[in-house]
């Protein structure tokens, strides 16, 4: 075997990065699987629905193709963040609506669930693939930002792009950690994540909790796709489907229904993902990283840290 | 009026009828009982006065307020346990339920959630609350699920009491409880009552009827023993023979 250690600092930043994608996605299916204990396999197209919005936003309505800078590029992308969020948030909470809750209203079995979120996940996937919303090509995307390189680290070149989607994901899970563990609303997320009927006995409006956690899922998953298509400046119908499934990969590493596992889990698929090349042909990523999948379920079905959300 | 009015409820799981009918008066400021084996249908009572279940048939009427009964083209409707646990019927259901990940005093605040944005009122009801229970407040930053047995059923009720209740339903608090224990658990029980709050318990334990004013015993989902303590004093025997009967002869 002929090892690339040469490669070693580009492929650990890689590793970091895409772990941070991950990380983001997993998180909308680790809230999810904790109130509901259903894998929303949806997931990945409300993260590629943050893609598309943004696309939208700029290279559509807005036609941006001059970088911008200081100020006006900061406004930029708080308007990107929060226009991508929203409109996955927004899908997110209308999914819940039309394909669980009426199932959750009738008592349905699980295996219904997961048959409607797959149904779902193709549906949306490809009513964005149909020629009046992204089509089959490919769109560049994100010329509204330079693509130099700001620092240097480990030998691996970063821009602008690539440090925001680091700093942004660990912004964002350090504030949704506070949030879930010192709010009210964060209190009952947890409360119905641990027993759902109790948390109904004491009065809390389930539904409601159910309709934040897509919300909080779908708001990480939008602001993901849109700094992972700044990254890879490509916006696609199915952008969604290989990084959803690592992320349900790094979710279930790390322990499904934990957020610090989510966040845990993504980096490490990521690093082990990127890093196995080092050694071994590329094309061998995903197979790698599906292994990772199996042997945890094999070895450590709870994950790394363990499952459930009120951890 | 009664407090609580059940008129020939009928309840169960899908195709599977579990209570047979039942009609029976909670008055206001008493501590009632209902006596009955396993599989009697106590859990499934409780649970469809809670409104966790919808019952198929009858009528559940509190403080004169229809909360479950045909509407005017005769369909089924219940009340959501949301709207009960504002109205002041708060379950403290069998198995404790507590939320095991969650610190004492987060348990208790989820109890509070029907009146989540008075904090003043909040803090004066963990006060009260706690009053039952001291020991709680030693385990106060403690997770739930860390509570041995006793404390997490001292903790389900302290949790029931957060949401102010008017009636507060306690199904099996003695179950896996030491005999020493659930002689604590019911003295609570008692002085809840005595405090203002109607009581009902759902039990196997006979020992409950010492704290009793009123009790019915079930039998395969139907009442098959009333008595009231106004009637003159609850006779173990008697009322044992009335649940047991059937069980020792067979």
């Amino acid at each position: 075997m002929n090892c690339n250690t040469a490669a070693f600092g580009d492929l650990l930043v890689t590793g970091v990065i895409l772990g941070s994608v991950y990380a983001l996605i997993a998180l909308g299916y680790t809230m999810v699987y904790g109130v509901l204990k259903l894998i929303n396999f949806a997931h990945d197209a409300i993260f590629m629905i943050g893609a598309a919005a943004s696309f939208y936003l700029f290279g559509v309505w807005f036609d941006l193709n001059d970088p911008a800078s200081g100020l006006g590029l900061v406004a930029l992308l708080v308007l990107g963040l929060a226009f991508s969020g929203l409109a996955s948030a927004g899908a997110a909470v209308a999914l819940e609506r039309l394909a669980y809750r009426p199932l959750r209203a009738r008592g349905a079995a699980r295996l219904s669930f997961l048959i409607s979120a797959v149904g779902a996940s193709f549906f949306i996937t490809y009513l964005f693939q149909q020629n009046f919303l992204l089509g089959t090509s490919e769109h560049n995307f994100g010329g509204f930002m330079s693509r130099q390189p700001l620092v240097t680290v480990l030998g691996a070149d970063l821009n602008g792009q690539r440090l925001l989607l680091f700093f942004g994901a660990i912004a964002m899970f350090i504030f949704l950690d506070r949030f879930v563990r010192t709010t009210r609303t964060g209190r009952s997320i947890r409360g119905v994540s641990e027993d759902l009927d109790a948390a109904r006995m004491m009065g809390v409006n389930v539904d409601r909790v159910i309709m934040a956690t897509f919300f909080i899922g779908g708001v990480f998953g939008g602001m993901a796709g849109f700094m992972y298509a700044l990254v890879f400046e490509k916006v696609a119908w199915n952008l969604g489907f290989i990084p959803g499934l690592k992320a349900f990969t790094a979710a279930v590493l790390g322990g499904i229904g934990n957020i610090r596992g989510a966040a845990l889990g993504g980096l490490l698929l990521g690093l082990i993902e990127n890093l196995s090349t080092l050694c071994i042909g590329a094309e061998w990523k995903n197979p790698i990283a599906f292994s990772v999948l199996v042997l945890v379920l094999i070895f450590k079905p709870t994950g790394v840290l363990g499952e459930g959300l009120a951890k | 009026m009664s407090l609580l009015e059940i008129r020939d409820l009928k309840a169960g799981y899908g195709a599977l009828p579990v209570l047979g009918g039942i009609s029976i008066d909670i008055e206001e400021g008493e501590t009632a009982v209902l006596l009955g084996l396993n599989g009697a249908g106590k859990t499934t009572m409780v649970l469809t006065l809670a409104g966790l279940l919808k019952p198929s048939g009858g009528t559940i009427t509190l403080g004169g307020e229809q909360i479950a009964g045909p509407d005017a083209k005769g369909k089924m409707r219940a009340k959501d346990p949301r709207d009960l646990v504002a109205k002041g019927v708060v379950l403290v259901p069998e198995g404790r339920r507590v939320f095991p990940q969650l610190t004492v005093a987060q348990n208790l605040r989820l109890g509070a959630w029907s009146y989540k944005k008075d904090r003043k009122g909040t803090r004066q009801v963990v006060e009260q609350a706690v009053e039952y229970f001291p020991r709680l407040r030693e385990r106060w930053t403690q997770l739930a699920g860390t509570l041995s047995g006793g404390e997490q059923q001292m903790l389900a009720i302290a949790r029931g009491m957060m949401a102010r209740p008017k009636l507060l339903l306690i199904d099996e608090a003695s179950l896996g409880l030491s005999p020493k224990l659930t002689l604590t658990v019911f003295e609570v029980a008692k002085r809840i009552n005595q405090d203002g709050t109607t009581v009902f318990l759902v039990e196997q334990n006979a020992g409950v009827l010492d704290i009793a004013d009123r009790v019915f015993v079930m039998e395969k989902g139907t009442i098959i023993y009333t008595k009231s303590r106004s009637e003159g004093a609850f006779d173990v025997g008697e009322v044992s023979e009335a649940y047991l009967g059937e069980a020792e002869k067979v």
